[in-house]
C-alpha cells in the first residue's frame, strides 16, 4: 500500500511515517502544500494523510485542488483544530475522515486501514467479538466456528450490541431496534432480553455489562477471567 | 450616590441661575406694582376728595352774617360719605377759625393758597393718618374768603393698593413656581434615558459587551453613550484578541505535543522486541511517564482551547433550549462511563421517565458534565451518580447533579474548588494527571449558559455533589 503523508511538523511526520512503514506500507512524506498539490496528482496513492496547517498552501486548498482535478484516493485530515465547523468544512471539501491532534498512532493506523478497505469496496459483513462471529448477510452467529442457535430477535439484539462493541448502547436504541419485531415493546422487556442474552453470551466469552441509566456495554470477557 | 465625588447636578446648574433671574424680576415687579398701585389709588381717591371739596364749596352761602354752609339733608346727600371711615369736613375762614363742620379737623397752614384749585394734603385726624383736600373760595364781592377742608382716612386707598399689589404679585409668583416645577420635571424626564442606560448596564452579565441602545437617549448625551459604546467595542476587541491568542497558542502547541506522543509510541514499539529478559525493562517507566506527561499536556491544551472557545461559542443569543437533558448527559458521558467501567467503578444515571428540558447548549452542557465526571473519576469514590432532577416547584431551576461517595473536600476548601489550577491539599492528588482547570471551566461554561454550578461536600454530604442548575 502506498501512502502520501503531508505534514510539516518534523517529529510528527517522522513518527507517523515510521509507524506506517512498520505496517509494511510505502510512505512518501511531504512538508509543503504547494508541492503536495502536484505530487498528489502525479502519483497514484492508496490513501493520503493530510495536515490542515501547511506552509504555502493549507491542507484545505490542497484537498480542493486534488478533488477538482479528479484525484479519488481516500483522504484523512489531520488537524490541530477540532471545532465542528472545521470538521464539516473538511468533510465538505472531500475528506473521508478526520483526526484531531494529538492522536494515538494505533488509531491513525486503524483509520487508514479502514479507509483503504472502504475504497476497495469491501464491506464487513461479519462482526466478530472475541471468538464470537456474527454473519450479517445470513444472520448467523458462530462461536469457534460452530453455529449458535438463537431467535431472530436475539440475533438483532446481538447485532446491535456487537456492532457497537465496547461502547455504551442506550436502552432507547434497543427499544427502537427491537420494536420492529414486537409492536408493543417496552423498556422493561429490554431488560428481559438483555438478561437472557447475557446468560448465553457468558458461556461464549462475551460479557454484557449494565451501566444503570446509561445503557449496556458488550465486551469480550477479560483474558484473565476465562469463560466458565 | 452622595459619598461619591461628582460635579454639581445638572438640575442645580440649570435652576440656580434661573432662580436668581427670576427673584430679581420678581423684586422689580413687586416694587413697580407698589409704586403703580400707590399712584393709581391716590389719583382715584384724591379725585373723589377734590370732587367732594368742590361740591361742598358750591354749598357755601354768603349771607349778611357771614359765610354759611348749607348742610341740609338734600345738599349732603349729593356728597357720598363713607360712614365707616373717619371722614370729616369743615369750613374755616382765612384766619383758620372753624366756621362750620368738625372743629378737630387738621388745617394746613397754607390753606389760603388753595384758591380755585383744590389742593391735596396729608395729616392725622383723631390719631389715624388721613388725606385731605383744601379748597378756598372767595365771596362774590371778593372781600372774604373761606376754605373748605375735607379729610378721609387712608384705609380705603391702602386696601385698594393692597388689592392691586396682590393682583400683580400673586400670579407672577404662581407662574414662577409652575415654571420651576415644569423645569425640574423636564430635566428629570430628559435624564431618565440615562438612568435607564445605567439600569441596563447594571443588569447585564459581566461578559455582555454589546453596544448600548441609543434610541431614547437625548441628543446631548449621544456623544457620551457613543464614546462608551466605542470603549465597549474596544474592550470586546481586546478580549477577543486575547481569546484568539490563547486559542492560537493552544493550536500551535497541539502539533508538537502530537509529535512527542507519536515518537514516544514509536520508541515503545521499537524497544519492545529488544527486551527479552524477565521483569520490567528500565526504560519502560520512562516511556510510560513520557506518554502520560504528553497526555496531560494534550489535555491541558484541550482545556485551554475549550475555555477560549466557550467564550466565543456561548454568546448571549446562542444558548437555546435542550429538550432532553438525559440524552445529552448520556452521549457526553459515554467515554467516561467506559473508563469508569474499566476501572471497576459504578456509574449510574438517574433521570425521570419523561424527557426534562432546560436552557442550555447541548455541546457545552456535555463539556460541563464531562469535566465533572472526569473530576469524580479522578478524585472521587467508587460510586458515581449522575442525576437529572426536575424542580420541586414551578419556576425553580432544573438540576443536573454529579456526585460520588469519595473523601470529598472539607468545608474550608470547598470555595477554592473552582479556582483554576487549585489542586487540593491531599498528597495523593499530586500525580493524578488532572489539569486543575476542569472545574473552573465547568463553572465558567455553566455561567455562560445562564446557570450556576455549586458544590456541597462533607459534612453536609457524604462525598461530594456538584449541582448544575439551569433555567427551566
Amino acid at each position: 500500500m502506498r501512502i502520501l503523508l503531508v505534514e510539516d511538523d518534523a517529529a510528527l511526520s517522522l513518527g507517523v511515517g515510521r509507524a506506517f512503514e512498520r505496517e509494511g506500507w510505502r510512505v512518501d512524506v511531504l512538508d509543503d502544500g504547494q508541492v503536495a498539490m502536484a505530487e498528489g496528482l502525479a502519483t497514484v496513492y492508496d490513501v493520503a494523510v493530510l495536515d490542515l496547517g501547511l506552509p504555502r498552501r493549507d491542507g484545505m486548498e490542497v484537498l480542493r485542488h486534488w478533488r477538482s482535478r479528479g484525484a479519488r484516493m481516500p483522504v484523512l485530515l489531520l488537524t490541530a483544530r477540532d471545532e465542528l465547523n472545521d470538521r464539516v468544512q473538511g468533510l465538505d471539501a472531500g475528506a473521508d475522515d478526520y483526526l484531531a491532534k494529538p492522536f494515538d498512532v494505533p488509531e491513525l493506523v486503524a483509520r487508514v486501514r479502514a479507509l483503504k478497505r472502504r475504497s476497495d469496496g469491501r464491506i464487513d459483513d461479519v462482526v466478530t467479538v472475541g471468538e464470537l462471529a456474527l454473519d450479517l448477510t445470513h444472520r448467523e452467529l458462530t462461536y469457534r466456528g460452530e453455529r449458535v442457535r438463537m431467535s431472530p430477535r436475539e440475533i438483532a439484539l446481538a447485532q446491535l450490541l456487537m456492532q457497537r462493541c465496547g461502547r455504551v448502547v442506550p436502552k432507547e436504541s434497543i427499544v427502537s431496534t427491537l420494536s420492529s419485531w414486537e409492536s408493543d415493546f417496552s423498556e422493561n422487556s429490554v431488560e428481559v432480553y438483555v438478561h437472557r442474552l447475557r446468560k448465553r453470551f457468558a458461556e461464549l466469552g462475551v460479557v454484557i455489562k449494565t451501566v444503570r441509566g446509561f445503557g449496556y456495554v458488550l465486551e469480550p470477557a477479560a483474558a484473565d477471567t476465562p469463560p466458565t | 450616590m452622595a459619598d461619591r465625588p461628582h460635579g454639581p447636578s445638572l438640575r442645580r446648574q440649570l435652576l440656580q441661575p434661573l432662580v436668581w433671574v427670576w427673584a430679581m424680576g420678581m423684586a422689580v415687579a413687586v416694587a413697580g406694582a407698589l409704586l403703580l398701585a400707590r399712584s393709581a389709588a391716590n389719583a382715584a381717591f384724591d379725585r373723589g376728595l377734590q370732587d367732594e371739596a368742590t361740591a361742598l364749596a358750591a354749598r357755601v352761602l354768603w349771607s349778611d352774617r357771614g359765610p354759611l354752609l348749607d348742610t341740609s339733608r338734600q345738599a349732603m346727600e349729593e356728597i357720598t360719605w363713607d360712614l365707616a371711615d373717619r371722614n370729616a369736613y369743615a369750613m374755616v375762614d382765612a384766619d383758620g377759625y372753624v366756621l362750620a363742620g368738625d372743629g378737630a379737623i387738621p388745617i394746613p397752614t397754607w390753606h389760603r393758597d388753595s384758591v380755585n384749585q383744590p389742593t391735596v394734603f396729608e395729616s392725622t385726624y383723631k390719631g389715624t393718618p388721613v388725606r385731605g383736600v383744601v379748597f378756598s373760595v372767595m365771596s362774590p364781592m371778593l372781600d372774604r374768603m373761606v376754605s373748605i377742608i375735607v379729610v378721609e382716612s387712608t384705609r380705603k386707598r391702602a386696601e385698594a393698593m393692597r388689592d392691586i399689589q396682590i393682583g400683580i404679585v400673586l400670579p407672577s409668583l404662581a407662574l414662577g413656581a409652575l415654571t420651576f416645577a415644569l423645569l425640574a420635571w423636564g430635566i428629570r424626564r430628559g435624564l431618565q434615558p440615562l438612568r435607564d442606560v445605567a439600569a441596563e448596564v447594571a443588569g447585564r452579565r459581566p461578559d455582555d459587551w454589546r453596544a448600548l441602545n441609543l434610541q431614547r437617549v437625548p441628543a446631548e448625551a449621544v456623544p457620551l453613550i457613543e464614546r462608551i459604546n466605542a470603549l465597549l467595542a474596544n474592550v470586546q476587541h481586546t478580549m477577543s484578541v486575547q481569546r484568539r491568542f490563547i486559542a492560537d497558542a493552544a493550536h500551535q502547541l497541539r502539533t508538537p505535543v502530537a509529535g512527542i506522543r507519536v515518537l514516544v509510541q514509536d520508541l515503545q514499539q521499537e524497544l519492545a522486541p529488544l527486551h527479552s529478559g524477565r521483569g520490567q525493562p528500565g526504560w519502560a517507566p520512562v516511556l510510560e511517564q513520557l506518554l502520560s506527561s504528553s497526555d496531560r499536556m494534550a489535555r491541558l491544551i484541550g482545556q485551554l482551547l475549550s475555555l477560549a472557545r466557550s467564550e466565543t461559542a456561548l454568546g448571549i443569543d446562542t444558548v437555546g433550549v435542550v429538550d432532553d437533558l438525559a440524552a445529552v448527559v448520556r452521549e457526553a458521558a459515554e467515554p467516561l462511563v467506559l473508563r469508569a467501567l474499566r476501572e471497576g467503578r459504578v456509574c449510574t444515571l438517574e433521570a425521570p421517565a419523561q424527557p426534562v428540558g432546560a436552557r442550555a447548549h447541548p455541546l457545552w452542557l456535555g463539556e460541563v458534565v464531562n469535566n465533572l465526571l472526569d473530576n469524580a473519576l479522578r478524585y472521587g469514590g467508587a460510586n458515581v451518580v449522575v442525576r437529572v432532577r426536575l424542580p420541586a416547584h414551578l419556576g425553580e431551576p432544573v438540576c443536573v447533579e454529579v456526585e460520588d461517595d469519595g473523601v470529598g473536600v472539607s468545608s474550608d476548601q470547598i470555595d477554592r474548588l473552582f479556582e483554576p489550577f487549585w489542586r487540593g491539599e491531599r498528597a495523593d492528588t499530586r500525580n493524578d494527571g488532572g489539569t486543575g482547570l476542569g472545574l473552573a471551566i465547568a463553572r465558567e461554561i455553566t455561567e455562560r449558559m445562564g446557570g450556576t454550578l455549586t458544590a456541597v461536600s462533607r459534612p453536609a454530604f457524604a462525598g461530594i455533589r456538584f449541582t448544575i442548575a439551569l433555567a427551566a
